[in-house]
């Protein structure tokens, strides 16, 4: 109970402070202030058309990337399982450049994100259907990730040279990620995902619980993992691919939540699913605040922040893990 | 009825043929050295593994069963393992196990023979016709070998069949040796 409390006053104190962080600074009082007073009219501008949206954006992409990297290392049972290492981020990106380059508008979310989805859901299941012939567990799965998001990314900067399509938004979003496109209707896209994220993790924590035992067990009793590691898999491809249309491919995330999770609140998937969530909201609200604040005036591309602290996290993840085999 | 005929294993060093039968509420005392085809042999009864050639017929179908070396995946705690196998923490099973002490302790850091012992418990708790288990004994203290033969013939009683793979004697209804 104590921990759910140091978590919920770190979390707030945090949001806090982001939405207080950036250009044209408004102190966090008067967040609370614009709740029941008035605001001179350029402050009050600032707050409800870019700060608020933003941070509300990067509160539910960053809880929908924190599901989907716990959701992904449960299904291929590898802590190193995380949406950008596995190409799932750069498959959804692609999802959309493909849509935008059929003629969708780049804001069309109700199209580049079916598009996103479809793709990302694909290039998951040729993934595990890999997977099946190596170590789920091993790093092997990593390097096979890591080798098909270079692919895939690839892919993306080829189209984007070639195409001239002046939709394509720039490179970068799709491989480095930004806040700065949040306006209203990302924060309605974003919500109404999360809102069926949020009604399908009980029954998806449970689910993901279940990959304590190996195939031969969950067989006989009476579970398919296929079917398991499928709805995973499309529940996973749903978070990235809402993140990915709406604020871009954002790095480690998807690693760093759900690790700080299970490292608080244990192993089982019933608490750790919604932390893991809320890890990943409180990562990119941090990350944000610090790459709006850390060159202003200029913003920092989110993955930059992300991989800075990320980077060093995930060796260091690799190494515990090497030094734990050989103890 | 469980009727095996003319069975061929996929792996192993046994490569005659095997046919026998098991009646409910009987037990089989699998036996052979190491490499043999034990294991494989109780997977392909299970359905897990395809044989050779050969059948495995059963008028029910419902195997569990408890493999000699444990993996589990991640540290849950053994009461969640147990919940999610649909075992109930409260069974006296448990408490015939000894499992109670270490019911909030991660699986995964469990002792061989407390980990083997929790899928032992998983195994048996199961509404399964057939009980199949690889090496109960193997990572087990003398108490726990007396506590789990003490199980078997116990649940024998309600009619379930059970096939064990044992270095250690147990009381069988028959022997099958893998040579």
């Amino acid at each position: 109970m104590l921990r759910n409390r140091i978590f919920g006053l770190t979390f707030l104190t945090f949001a806090a402070a982001a939405i207080s962080t950036g250009i044209g600074a408004t102190s966090s009082g008067n967040i609370f202030t614009l709740l029941f007073s008035n605001l001179p009219p350029e402050q009050s501008e600032i707050l409800t058309s870019i700060r608020l949206p933003r941070i509300a954006t990067a509160l539910l992409a960053g809880f929908l990337i924190g599901i989907a990297g716990a959701t992904l290392q449960r299904a291929f049972a590898n802590p190193l399982a995380e949406p950008t290492l596995l190409g799932t981020t750069a498959a959804a990106s692609l999802g959309s450049v493909v849509a935008i380059l059929l003629g969708a508008s780049s804001t069309n979310n109700s199209v580049t994100l079916p598009s996103a989805f479809l793709i990302a859901l694909v290039v998951s299941l040729f993934t595990i259907r890999l997977a099946g012939r190596i170590n789920l567990r091993s790093t092997n799965l990593i390097i096979v990730g890591v080798a098909l998001a270079a692919f895939i990314n690839g892919v993306i900067a080829t189209i984007a040279a070639i195409s001239g399509n002046k939709e394509i938004r720039a490179l970068t979003f799709w491989t480095s990620g930004t806040l700065s496109y949040s306006r209203i209707d990302t924060v309605v896209l974003l919500g109404s995902v999360t809102a069926v994220i949020v009604v399908s993790v009980p029954y998806l924590s449970k689910r993901l619980d279940l990959f304590v035992f190996d195939d031969i067990q969950l067989n006989l009793l009476g579970h398919s993992p296929r079917k398991l590691r499928y709805i995973s898999l499309a529940i996973a491809s749903l978070a990235v691919a809402a993140s990915v249309v709406t604020i871009g491919s954002v790095a480690f995330i998807g690693l760093a939540a759900p690790f700080m999770a299970r490292a608080l609140f244990g192993e089982s998937m019933k608490v750790s699913l919604w932390s893991s969530g809320l890890f990943g909201s409180l990562l990119l609200v941090i990350s944000d605040a610090l790459a709006r604040s850390v060159a202003a005036p200029n913003e920092l591309p989110i993955t930059v922040v992300t991989s800075i602290i990320g980077a060093p996290f995930l060796i260091a993840l690799i190494v515990g893990r090497k030094g734990a085999r050989h103890a | 009825m469980l009727k095996v005929k003319d069975l061929v294993l996929q792996f192993g060093s046994h490569t005659t043929p095997l046919s026998f039968e098991i009646e409910p509420g009987t037990t089989l005392w699998l036996r052979g050295e190491n490499g043999a085809g034990k294991s494989t042999l109780l997977l392909t009864i299970a359905g897990i593994i395809k044989a050779k050639s050969g059948s495995v017929e059963s008028s029910h179908s419902a195997f569990s069963y408890a493999p000699q070396k444990p993996s589990f995946a991640f540290g849950l705690e053994a009461k969640r393992v147990l919940e999610l196998a649909g075992s109930e923490s409260t069974s006296p099973l448990i408490a015939k196990l000894g499992i109670e002490s270490f019911l909030n302790t991660p699986v995964t850091e469990l002792s061989g023979g407390e980990a083997q012992r929790v899928q032992i418990a998983i195994a048996l708790g199961q509404k399964s016709n057939y009980i199949i288990l690889d090496e109960p004994f193997a990572s087990q203290d003398l108490e726990s070998i007396g506590r789990i033969k003490d199980l078997i013939a116990e649940i024998k009683e309600e009619g379930k069949a059970f096939i064990v793979a044992s270095h250690i004697a147990i009381d069988a209804d028959q022997i099958l040796l893998l040579s």
